[in-house]
């Protein structure tokens, strides 16, 4: 809003200065006068349907909609009156009267805004005395119930459905009093984001995976960060009794950057914590060939530090290498390098992430955008990487940019995603020519030659180029894991060389894999001599151990099983049995981010708290625990006091980003915080990497055929991994959603699914 | 069954009873497309407005808004291309004029749209009928094909400039498309949902574009007020509402029909009884509705020695409106109560469900009537009925709630004996029928 | 303050306090044999809660934590579960039905708050008020020690008549 028009409204007979054109109940809402609403949901299309929000407006006929007022100057506003009042009351008890009376059933009761409305409209008595239309409690999906009956129509699922998904999955059905919500064929494909069973106010859309399980007042609450992706969506953990019970984005349990927003994995692929497979003990493999075998917490420290410390006698510092992962906290990843520089003193240290993005935080010119810049952005530029299934969050911020807030969305991609039905101008590019873009966008090669090794028309990039150079506002350019490190390089620093003008402003989304992808690079983990998959081709040659701490990812382990056994020892912290477990000489058990205090850093550079919800299951310990046991094994004591803090504290000190953050100051999800990176000037060395990119992008061939189809929803979303596969629901999500001969029951308890059916591994491998 | 004027020369009714009225040659004989000609051989579109806004001429679909002033909130200067779309979808119970309109002359609904489109600026038109006239797409599409090929619809009419198509479009059968917010989005392929006012269709319409949304009657009658003249068309009826309005007659009446009758005819009395035949079998008249389902019933004492003039200020007057002129007559025999209850089972039936008062309002108000009806009365009940009609009423999004419970507030109001019967618990009545005997 | 008048003042408060004794030697006894004779229970009288089923012997309980919720000694714990058997195969009346429903007695204050929560009238106190045991964990009762299908009854009450006046028994001296 450019014009911000101050305006006089008149409110209960208190005048307000508002902004001009700004909601009547948003105002109202802000200035203490409580207006009852259903249908009415910040950011989504009005809809005026419940008549809740009632007010008068002085010289307008009939009561008001107060969500479809705008404010215009000398408004004036009665909110509460008899008739206001009568009115309202009228509505409740039109709602209840084909409401069944079934809240002790009902998952929503206890925090249903039916419920809690009733207590303040409700009448004493019911006067409806007829029967209740009846519809029969049913399922859309193996994570979605239904039960139509409680519907009150507000719709805000549908307009959910369609504005932050895109995907149109739930529309009303039938009409008159026998409208009910429902789906296209009776069955609900989609990627089962369940963001329509979080905005439903009543009991109508339901948790399948947490239903009849307890009840929300029941329920510990805890405030914590999702660890599935780069997004870093703020949730609230519900646990009974040291069970994480369910995940949830409520807005009046958490306010994060989400709002109510989670994905499928966030919301639903949580049962991992207290799964029974998770590890239970320590674990030491005394012989090479033998099993593993339970042992104490001190044996199996004592016997790991004293292997450590033999192979480093034996061979030097720089045969144990010490991986870390993008998906521990800062806390743990901090440690973990401590150990390794410190402790083992050696140059091998590592993450196992999917990509890195060293040389953008190298090179960056531009800050980086929050998702509420996205929200705001006028032109996204996306080159390569899938949000809608790798980073949702970040596809919504996008999607209710271009539909909501008009914002232009160019695509750069070789797959045509989803996203490409919002977007201005899609360049459909063959795969693998990401670079070519980045390349023709500085200015560096003639378009022609650019489109030609991309497949595209020649004519395609100037539009995109103007369409940067025009812009009135925020541009954001988004890049995933499809360009090289040289492209990464060049497009940090093509703000720089482009320029921001007066109303326009740069600024970079990067779309990492992983919940703490910045992390790792953050406290200097990355900064190690080899990768991972470098680490394990030299591993039983110059490397003789390995301490890898979360797991190593299955794309870098695919062809290099064999590496794993020609280490002298390897010491693996895990949650669950894995394919590096299999090879460890001592597996740990590590806490998982449920149990543990720590930060994620997500993809807006926002350092975010990951609070303890349980206690640790069994025996594991947090990640940087063990680490510092070991350290304290081989004679170096950290001094934490085992105190997560007192990490964070460390870190604050010694990583330039976080200076001077402390846990106090992240204590409000409200308000994150984002670290400081340093911003890079123009800089006369990338010249050589420009080069670089240049024969890079000559030596494409130029030929070959284009991905024409559309990726299903939920390609990667429901793959099973580790921690996914621990979900039941996942697994017929795998297997292709298949409809269950009775809508009526769970499909859980009438669909037997071989779990080995589609274990392709998923790019971030959850 | 009558059809034809009183009181007036008919204009709207002028071809309807001839033979092959429909085809063009008939339409042509008898001056059609004469005024089309007229508007494209030298008016100006602010011309064409300007007569339809001293003809005074009130939208015929049921609110009776000036035809020439919503014409005139159409932005001239709008890069969007405009619309004009003809409500012919023709619902409201009582009420069937416009079907004869179109299926008798379907040409004059053809000129008064184009007229229209040139008045706005419009090059597509729409035709948007319910799906029970589905036989009349039929008509209207021969209709239009043959003014096609007579170079009288699509590019370059009459060898002018000006270029314009007629289409057709049937609905599916929903009572809440003759809104005409909801007709925009059922023509548009959604579902047929109000739409938020404001943007109003004259703002924001068909496709986001400015767009006009007629009555078939009311397109009709502007063919006549540019031959005539807007002035004069204005003096056929009062100076507020002008020209001449079709009712379309029911009931127990001798002589039920379409009747077209100057605005301003000055007595209802005189009208059922003489020119419409007086009562059906001598009997009482007991009720009129005279708009269509949606508006005020009216009692014979409200009629009887009333002289209530029939137009759009006189029925406000007298305790009802105008509507959509469907004017339905009830005689002694009928029970208000029942006829009140096969209504809202209508407006049940039709409730589109975006709402909440409407939805839930009238699906409770038919089971209180159905439970009423069983005999399981409650003296209360009245009351309730009452409540729950003041509870929709003005509180719903669009006029179908108000619709809804305007006839069961008056009929309660108007005749509580009809009522009071069916309230009576079961045993007073038994006992009431025992003393009788 | 004198010995004498110590004494004096004590010998009165005997004499005072046995007359009381006295006066009730010639009096008749209401003494209950119990566990010889059994006892007789008020009707609203609150033992050992029951939980309740249904004509075909489904649990009443749909396992909505209201009674938990209503207890202020919170010592009600209640897991809820899915049923998606047919309805008559259901072991309780609803899909949802409580898995575990525990009552720890070293707790309960009798106050009879979860009896009044109850929306499905699924609980109601018996009258079974026999609740010592030699192990404090045996405090703790589950679903099988409350279900009334299970419940093993004392022989060692009889509940008045709702019209029978238990009072004057007891006052009738």
């Amino acid at each position: 809003m450019t014009t911000a028009e101050s305006v006089k409204v008149t409110i209960n007979g208190q005048e307000f200065q508002v902004q001009k054109g700004a909601p009547l109940i948003d105002v109202c809402r802000e200035n203490g006068f409580a207006i009852p609403s259903f249908c009415y949901y910040a950011d989504l299309a009005l809809q005026a349907s419940c008549r809740m929000c009632l007010v008068r407006i002085e010289k307008m006929p009939k009561l008001q909609t107060s969500c479809t007022i705008t404010c215009t100057d000398g408004m004036i506003v009665t909110t509460q009156s008899e008739e206001i009042e009568k009115a309202q009351r009228g509505m409740v008890e039109f709602l209840l009267a084909n409401h069944p009376l079934d809240c002790p059933v009902c998952d929503r009761g206890g925090e249903c805004e039916l419920q809690e409305m009733v207590f303040d409209w409700g009448g004493l008595e019911e006067r409806f005395t007829e029967r209740k239309n009846y519809y029969p409690e049913k399922f859309l999906s193996p994570i979605v119930a239904n039960d139509p009956q409680r519907c009150i129509l507000c719709k805000r699922c549908t307009r959910v459905c369609d504005e932050w998904m895109g995907e149109d999955a739930i529309e009303a059905g039938g009409r008159g009093a026998n409208t009910v919500i429902g789906t296209f064929g009776g069955w609900l494909n989609c990627s089962q984001c369940g963001n329509c069973i979080e905005v439903c106010p009543t009991g109508t859309l339901l948790d399948a995976t947490y239903r009849h399980q307890t009840r929300p007042w029941e329920l510990e609450r805890t405030v914590s960060t999702c660890t599935f992706c780069s997004d870093g969506c703020q949730m609230s953990l519900g646990s009974r009794a040291g069970e994480l019970m369910r995940v949830v984005a409520r807005d009046r349990y958490v306010d994060g950057i989400n709002g109510e927003f989670l994905c499928i994995k966030g919301r639903f692929a949580h049962p991992f914590v207290n799964h029974e497979e998770r590890l239970r003990t320590p674990l030491i493999r005394y012989r090479k060939g033998g099993k593993l075998i339970p042992a104490t917490w001190d044996e199996a420290i004592r016997f790991t530090a004293a292997k450590l410390q033999e192979i480093k006698d034996a061979h030097g510092a720089n045969s144990i290498g010490v991986v870390g992962s993008p998906r521990l906290t800062n806390e743990a990843n901090y440690v973990l390098l401590k150990f390794a520089r410190e402790v083992i003193g050696t140059e091998h240290y590592t993450a196992s992430e999917a990509f890195s993005l060293a040389p953008f935080f190298k090179h960056m010119t531009a800050p980086l955008a929050t998702h509420k810049d996205i929200r705001h952005a006028k032109t996204i530029v996306l080159i390569g990487g899938e949000p809608e299934e790798l980073q949702p969050l970040t596809a919504k911020q996008v999607r209710q940019a271009v539909r909501n807030g008009g914002a232009k969305l160019v695509i750069i991609n070789s797959v045509p995603v989803r996203l490409k039905q919002q977007a201005t101008q899609f360049l459909h590019v063959r795969p693998g020519t990401e670079d070519a873009l980045v390349l023709a966008l500085a200015g560096q090669t003639d378009d022609a030659m650019a489109a030609r090794k991309m497949g595209v028309e020649v004519g395609e990039i100037e539009p995109l180029r103007r369409m940067i150079d025009e812009t009135q506002g925020n541009v954001v350019l988004m890049f995933g894991g499809e360009l090289s490190t040289e492209a990464q390089t060049i497009l940090a620093q093509l703000p720089g060389s482009i320029g921001d003008e007066e109303n326009r402003r740069f600024l970079f989304h990067p779309l990492p894999l992983f919940n703490n992808s910045f992390g790792v690079h953050d406290v200097g983990l990355m900064d190690g001599k080899l990768n991972a998959t470098g680490l394990l081709d030299a591993a039983g040659d110059t490397v003789r151990a390995l301490y890898v701490a979360g797991g190593l990812l299955p794309a870098h382990l695919q062809g290099r099983e064999q590496a794993l056994q020609n280490l002298d020892f390897l010491v693996v912290q895990e949650l669950f049995a894995t394919d590096t477990t299999a090879h460890a000489d001592v597996v740990f058990p590590a806490a998982s981010f449920a149990e543990i205090d720590g930060t994620y850093t997500n993809n807006d550079g926002l350092v975010q708290r990951v609070r303890q919800s349980i206690p640790p299951v069994h025996q594991a310990k947090p990640d940087w625990v063990i680490t510092s046991l070991l350290a304290d094994a081989l004679g170096i004591d950290f001094n934490y006091q085992m105190s997560a803090s007192a990490v964070f504290r460390e870190i604050g000190e010694h990583v330039p980003a976080y200076q001077g953050l402390r846990y106090p100051l992240l204590k409000d999800e409200s308000k994150p915080v984002q670290a400081k990176y340093q911003l890079a000037g123009q800089r006369a060395e990338v010249a050589d990497v420009l080069a670089e990119l240049r024969q890079r992008v000559e030596r494409m061939t130029g030929a070959g055929d284009k991905i024409m189809e559309t990726p299903e929803v939920g390609h990667e979303l429901f793959k099973i991994g580790t921690l996914t596969g621990k979900v039941p629901q996942f697994h017929l999500l795998a297997a292709g959603n298949p409809e269950p001969p009775d809508v009526l029951v769970s499909p859980l308890y009438q669909i037997t699914i071989d779990s080995g059916l589609r274990r392709d591994t998923a790019i971030a491998g959850d | 069954m009558f059809i034809g004027a009183i009181g007036c020369e008919p204009l709207q009714l002028k071809r309807v009873g001839l033979e092959n009225s429909r085809t063009l040659d008939v339409y042509r004989q008898h001056g059609g497309y004469e005024a089309l000609k007229k508007v494209l051989d030298g008016m100006s579109p602010e011309d064409v407005i300007g007569e339809v806004k001293k003809s005074a001429l009130r939208g015929r679909g049921g609110a009776g808004f000036p035809t020439g002033m919503k014409w005139s909130f159409v932005p001239k200067d709008s890069p969007k291309p405009k619309y004009v779309v003809c409500n012919a979808d023709e619902s409201e119970p009582g009420t069937f004029k416009d079907r004869f309109l179109m299926e008798r002359d379907p040409h004059m609904l053809i000129e008064g749209m184009l007229i229209a489109a040139y008045a706005l600026g419009s090059r597509t038109t729409y035709i948007y009928t319910r799906g029970e006239y589905r036989y009349l797409i039929n008509i209207l599409d021969a209709a239009i094909q043959e003014a096609r090929e007579a170079g009288l619809v699509g590019d370059r009419i009459m060898g002018t400039e000006f270029s314009c198509e007629v289409f057709t479009h049937t609905g599916a059968g929903a009572y809440i498309c003759g809104e005409e917010t909801a007709l925009l989005n059922s023509l548009e392929g959604l579902r047929g949902h109000p739409r938020m006012k404001p943007p109003f269709p004259a703002i924001a319409g068909l496709y986001g574009c400015p767009t006009v949304v007629n009555n078939v009657e009311t397109l009709t009658a502007v063919p006549d007020i540019i031959k005539m003249g807007g002035e004069a068309y204005q003096k056929l009826g009062t100076q507020k509402s002008g020209g001449t309005k079709v009712w379309s007659v029911s009931g127990h009446v001798n002589r039920p029909g379409v009747y077209e009758l100057p605005m301003g005819y000055e007595d209802m009395e005189k009208f059922i009884m003489e020119d419409c035949g007086g009562m059906l079998g001598g009997k009482q008249l007991k009720a009129v509705i005279p708009g269509g389902s949606s508006v005020y019933i009216m009692p014979a004492t409200d009629i009887v020695g009333k002289k209530v003039k029939m137009d759009y200020e006189g029925l406000v007057v007298a305790g009802s409106m105008v509507g959509s002129g469907g004017f339905i007559v009830m005689d002694e025999t009928v029970d208000v109560f029942e006829s009140t209850k096969n209504l809202t089972e209508f407006y049940k039936h039709e409730s589109c469900g975006w709402c909440t008062p409407c939805r839930e309002g009238t699906d409770w108000l038919v089971k209180v009537f159905k439970r009423i009806a069983k005999g399981e009365g409650r003296p209360e009940d009245a009351q309730l009925l009452l409540d729950l009609c003041d509870n929709i009423e003005g509180k719903s999004f669009c006029p179908l709630g108000d619709a809804a419970a305007w006839p069961i507030q008056s009929a309660i109001k108007k005749f509580p004996e009809d009522f009071r019967r069916h309230l009576m618990p079961m045993a007073t009545r038994t006992a009431e029928a025992v003393a009788a005997d | 303050m004198s010995i004498i008048s110590d004494i004096v003042e004590s010998t009165k408060s005997i004499i005072k306090g046995m007359s009381v004794t006295f006066s009730y030697i010639p009096k008749a006894k209401w003494t209950v044999q119990y566990p010889e004779e059994p006892v007789t229970l008020q009707p609203r009288y609150r033992g050992q809660h029951l939980l309740h089923v249904d004509e075909l012997g489904r649990e009443k309980c749909v396992a909505c934590y209201l009674c938990a919720a209503a207890c202020p000694s919170d010592c009600i714990y209640i897991v809820a579960a899915d049923d998606p058997r047919a309805p008559e195969e259901r072991t309780g009346v609803d899909e949802r039905y409580a898995e575990v429903y525990n009552i720890d007695y070293g707790r309960c204050i009798f106050c009879g708050y979860c009896v009044e929560a109850c929306p499905k009238d699924a609980i109601t106190h018996g009258y079974n008020f026999e609740l010592s045991v030699y192990n404090r964990a045996d405090l703790l009762k589950t679903k099988d020690d409350l279900l009334i299908t299970k419940q093993k009854q004392s022989p060692n009450y009889r509940v008045a008549f709702s019209d029978e006046d238990v009072d004057s028994e007891y006052k009738e001296v």
